[in-house]
């Protein structure tokens, strides 16, 4: 427990909080049960007491210089490839409507293996193509799953 | 147990497609368990929409082949390079990895998978004969004793999921609530859907599950590169000697046994099981000194609880529908998503896909069996592919069967939105499996809880004037308070032998 924790405990806090808010809109019980609101709330509830209790803790540990130390730091290249990573997951998201799945799918692979984990050309190219041919395959051809298709036919 | 049962189960597992999937689900298992990075909660979630063309009885036959496969894999990688594949290979690490460094990895691997096969098999016959009754038995359960048996696995994997208990719990709590997003099935009022109508319908666990367990760690993993350096050892002698055996026999007992009965358990599962038959094995060994420098009953105790485990964690999924792990709360979605009831009726309605999938159990372990003496060689190979390599294949498949599920893009989002947070969770210790048991259990919980107070008209008495319902509460309040009471004890112990160790002597 350490200052994530403090920082992880409020970020939940907040969330829990905001669900009790949410949920305090519900109709919270009828005349002999408990209504569409007994459980939110509840669990709102209980979700904010024990965030709270993980913030506490971590607010605790901040004081231990040992505790404090042995806290994981986020590695600045790793987040920034990560970040990478998810940016591209979202922009592939948007590019599903005009694009299709399966393109958009491989530009963002392609993306992945030789900008964000810089393959060389040949093993990114490989594995992004082979990858798609491969599920296109699988789910289209054999599993039948009608999939967003885009210029180019597929 | 009805022998014409197990027939029927035979006679469907035996059927050529059968086979092909049990072997594909073991095949597939073992390469799953043996990459590290990647489990079988994720495995088997990343493939569950492969199964939807396949008749629900395959497709279980194939997610269980997965789910012990990748038992068994987990051990390649203990063994060669001193990382475990999955959390259930841990203990292997220790003394496998010795073994290896001392030329005996063949030996090492040759053990695990014969005294899997030898577990696997024996707690197939316990699976066969525990399920029945306790179905039987959990036809007269009514909703407070099924809240009371959903909230006790609950509390069980939060508090042993490792690390800290809080952090589990709260991840329990917040897949509970995720639950309730969608339109109350009693009253019709929407709840948590900002009118959205894809949440109309409940938030599907599958994209959940695979952001979690799938996409989380994969991004993890290009966060901080898995580096896999398997050493260079000999893989002959794989059949054990005759010492080996000797040495074996008891661990292989004593861990089939522990990882059975931990297994059905819910919430403890196949780690836990792990941790306890290796401990147990240092504990009865005339020499618990050697252990950690590489003796074969610290791999063949581990090993076989493991697999054990995995096969226990059956017994209240199938008879109860209630799932103790991540991997089986996965499965658990799968019945739901194939048009099944999970529960004790299963398999009075669809005895079928029961007694077709422990029919498959043996023959899978004799698969895995064959599989894995021969190919243990291949599958080290495996280790030698760069894990970025992966990455992408498994994203492809992972986005497309996400997509599968409903034909919805809003899934595609759900999973790459719990892909970022699972990584997050990843680092900071918080575990995804309550979540996503919690998840799948919510709807169900909060129905129960729903019944049972109506059938008290408003009074929460009814959980604890039922035996049943309040023994088993009192057990999931043991679950919660035990962990915290050991903590305060081997503190206060441990500052007592600070203590002591700084007072001057006299």
């Amino acid at each position: 427990m350490t200052r994530a924790d403090f920082i992880g405990g409020l970020v939940l806090s907040a969330f829990f909080g905001a669900a009790l808010w949410e949920g305090w809109s519900f109709q919270y019980g009828t005349e002999f049960a408990p209504g569409p609101g007994f459980a939110p709330v509840w669990l709102s509830a209980i979700g904010l007491c024990v965030s709270l209790l993980i913030a506490a803790h971590g607010l605790l540990a901040m004081r231990s210089p040992e505790r404090s130390a042995a806290a994981p730091e986020l590695e600045k290249w790793g987040l920034v490839r990560v970040v990478l990573t998810l940016l591209g997951l979202g922009a592939m998201i948007f590019l599903v409507e005009s694009l299709g799945l399966a393109l958009s799918i491989l530009l963002f692979l392609l993306y992945l293996t030789l900008v964000v984990q810089r393959h060389g050309a040949a093993v990114g190219i490989a594995s992004s193509v082979g990858t798609v041919v491969f599920v296109y395959v699988v789910f289209v051809y054999f599993l039948e799953v009608p999939v967003p298709k885009g210029p180019l036919g597929f | 147990m009805n022998v014409d049962h197990l027939l029927l189960g035979f006679s469907l597992a035996t059927t050529p497609v059968n086979l092909l999937f049990a072997f594909l689900g073991v095949l597939l298992g073992t390469i799953i368990g043996a990459l590290p990075g990647i489990g079988p909660s994720a495995g088997v979630a990343v493939l569950l929409p492969v199964t939807f063309g396949m008749s629900p009885v395959t497709a279980m036959i194939m997610l269980a082949g997965i789910y012990y496969g990748a038992m068994y894999g987990g051990t390649i990688t203990s063994v060669l390079i001193n990382t475990p594949g999955e959390s259930a290979s841990v203990m292997t690490t220790l003394d496998g990895y010795q073994m290896a460094l001392k030329g005996r990895a063949g030996a090492a691997l040759g053990m695990a998978a014969l005294g899997s096969f030898i577990a696997g098999t024996i707690s197939v016959v316990l699976l066969m004969i525990a399920a029945p009754p306790l179905a039987e038995w959990a036809v007269t359960f009514g909703p407070p004793e099924y809240f009371a048996l959903m909230v006790l696995g609950l509390t069980t994997l939060a508090s042993l999921t490792g690390g800290s208990m809080l952090k589990g719990l709260a991840m329990a709590v917040a897949g509970l609530l995720l639950g309730t997003i969608g339109i109350d099935l009693m009253m019709g009022e929407p709840r948590y859907t900002f009118g959205m109508v894809e949440l109309y319908d409940r938030l599907d666990f599958l994209p959940v599950a695979v952001g979690l367990f799938a996409i989380g760690e994969i991004v993890y993993n290009i966060y901080r590169p898995v580096r896999v350096d398997p050493i260079k050892a000999t893989l002959s002698g794989l059949l054990p000697t005759r010492q080996d055996w000797r040495d074996s026999a008891g661990a292989i007992g004593r861990g089939t046994a522990i990882g059975f009965f931990v297994g059905v358990l819910p919430g403890a599962g196949a780690t836990l099981s792990s941790f306890l038959a290796y401990a147990t094995e240092r504990r009865v060994s005339r020499h618990p000194e050697k252990f950690g420098t590489g003796v074969i009953e610290g791999v063949a105790a581990p090993e076989s609880a493991n697999n054990a485990a995995s096969t226990g964690a059956l017994v209240p999924l199938m008879a109860l529908g209630i799932p103790g792990s991540g991997t089986t709360a996965v499965m658990l979605g799968a019945l739901t998503l194939y048009g099944l009831q999970p529960g004790p009726l299963l398999m009075s309605t669809n005895p079928e896909v029961f007694w077709g999938l422990v029919a498959s159990m043996y023959v899978g372990n004799v698969m895995l069996l064959v599989l894995n003496l021969p190919l243990a060689p291949v599958f080290a190979s495996i280790l030698r592919i760069p894990y970025s390599v992966l990455v992408p294949i498994i994203i492809g498949i992972a986005l497309f069967g996400v997509y599968s599920v409903e034909n919805s893009i809003f899934n595609v989002a759900v999973a790459i939105l719990f892909g970022g947070i699972g990584f997050f969770m990843r680092v900071y210790g918080y575990p995804p499996a309550p979540l996503v048991l919690a998840l799948v259990l919510g709807p169900m919980l909060e129905k129960a809880l729903r019944q049972s107070m109506q059938m008290s008209l408003g009074s929460v008495d009814i959980f604890f004037n039922r035996p049943v319902s309040a023994g088993i509460l009192a057990f999931a309040l043991l679950a919660l308070v035990y962990p915290l009471i050991s903590g305060m004890i081997a503190r206060r112990r441990s500052r007592a032998v600070a203590d002591y160790a700084q007072t001057p002597a006299k």
